[in-house]
């Protein structure tokens, strides 16, 4: 039992030096390292082969001729270096769709681009009291000048294929039947923008992104 | 000019002064290359392409030790390339017919052909290995780099550097015992 016990320990003892004897070739194990492996190699005859036979490996290696290249590796012209110019053109125009989205959502959201028309019919009626001329049209989803005004043919269309649509379609087709119903309509190009808008900045966002990436392992070679 | 100022040029995209840098140190990258893929053609394309990566990457560069920073690229780009070569046999030995530098005037024929042999022994032993102790033993023995060199050049711990060079030492040195080609002397009883 003590006889597998020490045999044991000194196996232990060799493992733990031979994992040593590499760095203490190149003389960079600590001083208590150093002491340790010194004090088990005077020991253990094994071990000191082990030692003699990676210092010989490390001396053929260290003869080891440096082979020198058959040409020049000068770089003979300056690539146009793709720069950043096209990838930061992709990012802005991400940035751009993407604030355009934001600000697309936000005006639904406090219904900015809601339909609110002071419409007049032909009839003479207006359904508001302090609305334009007769005749006129005002939408304010033409805001800014950036959407189409809002024309009383497209209104009637949108107004006619609405589902709330009520009894009003039988006091006069196409007209709204009062103020509150008429100010939560919304403008029927939003949602089809909203979507576009998105569906814009997911491809664009997933190809910077890509764009990004792949630049990035470019840079992590350096 | 200094190699401080040729980076400062080449930072700001003088490309003679990159070139000044690349006949400097072609060679060390191109010997990492060769010993890394076994294959001259290979390591021309790697070094090449090592050289090209630093040039548009120079910017990125944030002092230090130069010849450690082109390394390490260049052991990038040999990764890659042994990737996409899904570790091609190592069969070529054209480049080891190029004339070592500095041989000896005073070596013998027979003991020019032993050396030789070794060194094509070597070279497979070293093809043996796995990419990182491969790395790690060229870089140490051949290279004559320091542990925190090579810890910069491989992107890993001390602790990690040790570990691979002595593994990959035991493991060339089990390699050429076996084919008999190690000096009787060290051969282990195993």
């Amino acid at each position: 039992m003590g006889w597998l016990l020490l045999r044991r320990f000194v196996k232990d003892e060799c493992a733990k030096t031979k994992g040593m004897l590499s760095v203490y070739i190149d003389q960079r194990l600590s001083l208590k390292e150093l002491r340790e492996v010194e004090h088990h190699l005077e020991a253990c005859q094994r071990c000191q082969e082990e030692l003699d036979s990676l210092r010989a490996v490390v001396g053929l290696l260290h003869r080891m001729p440096q082979v020198s290249p058959s040409c020049s590796f000068a770089i003979a012209e300056v690539k146009p270096v793709p720069r950043r110019t096209a990838a930061w053109a992709l990012r802005a125009a991400t940035s751009v769709a993407a604030v355009f989205l934001v600000v697309l959502f936000a005006g639904d959201l406090f219904n900015v681009f809601d339909v609110t028309p002071s419409l007049v019919n032909e009839g003479g009626a207006s359904s508001s009291t302090s609305g334009p001329e007769k005749g006129e049209q005002r939408d304010s989803a033409s805001l800014f000048g950036l959407f189409p005004p809002f024309t009383l043919d497209a209104w009637k269309d949108f107004y006619s294929s609405s589902e709330e649509e009520g009894p009003a379609e039988e006091e006069e087709p196409g007209l709204p039947s009062g103020e509150e119903e008429l100010a939560r309509e919304e403008a029927g190009w939003l949602r089809p923008l909203e979507y576009s808008f998105l569906g814009l900045v997911v491809v664009l966002g997933g190809v910077t992104i890509a764009n990004w990436r792949k630049e990035k392992k470019l840079k992590n070679l350096g | 000019m200094d190699e401080d100022e040729l980076i400062r040029g080449s930072k700001e995209g003088d490309l003679d002064s990159f070139n000044k840098l690349v006949e400097g140190y072609q060679r060390p990258l191109y010997n990492l290359a060769w010993r890394m893929l076994g294959d001259s053609h290979a390591a021309e394309d790697a070094t090449q392409d090592a050289f090209l990566s630093a040039w548009r990457s120079i910017g990125s560069f944030r002092g230090g030790n130069f010849k450690a920073w082109l390394l390490r690229i260049t052991a990038n780009v040999c990764r890659d390339h042994l990737r996409k070569l899904k570790r091609r046999s190592f069969t070529s030995l054209e480049a080891m017919l190029l004339e070592p530098e500095g041989l000896p005037s005073s070596e013998s024929p027979e003991d020019y052909v032993l050396r030789r042999e070794i060194g094509e022994q070597i070279q497979k032993g070293l093809a043996s290995l796995p990419s990182e102790q491969r790395l790690a033993v060229i870089l140490s023995d051949i290279q004559g780099l320091s542990y925190e060199e090579m810890s910069q050049v491989m992107d890993c711990s001390l602790g990690t550097v040790r570990s691979r060079l002595s593994r990959g030492r035991a493991q060339l040195r089990d390699y050429l015992v076996e084919r008999e080609l190690f000096p009787h002397k060290f051969r282990l009883n195993k």
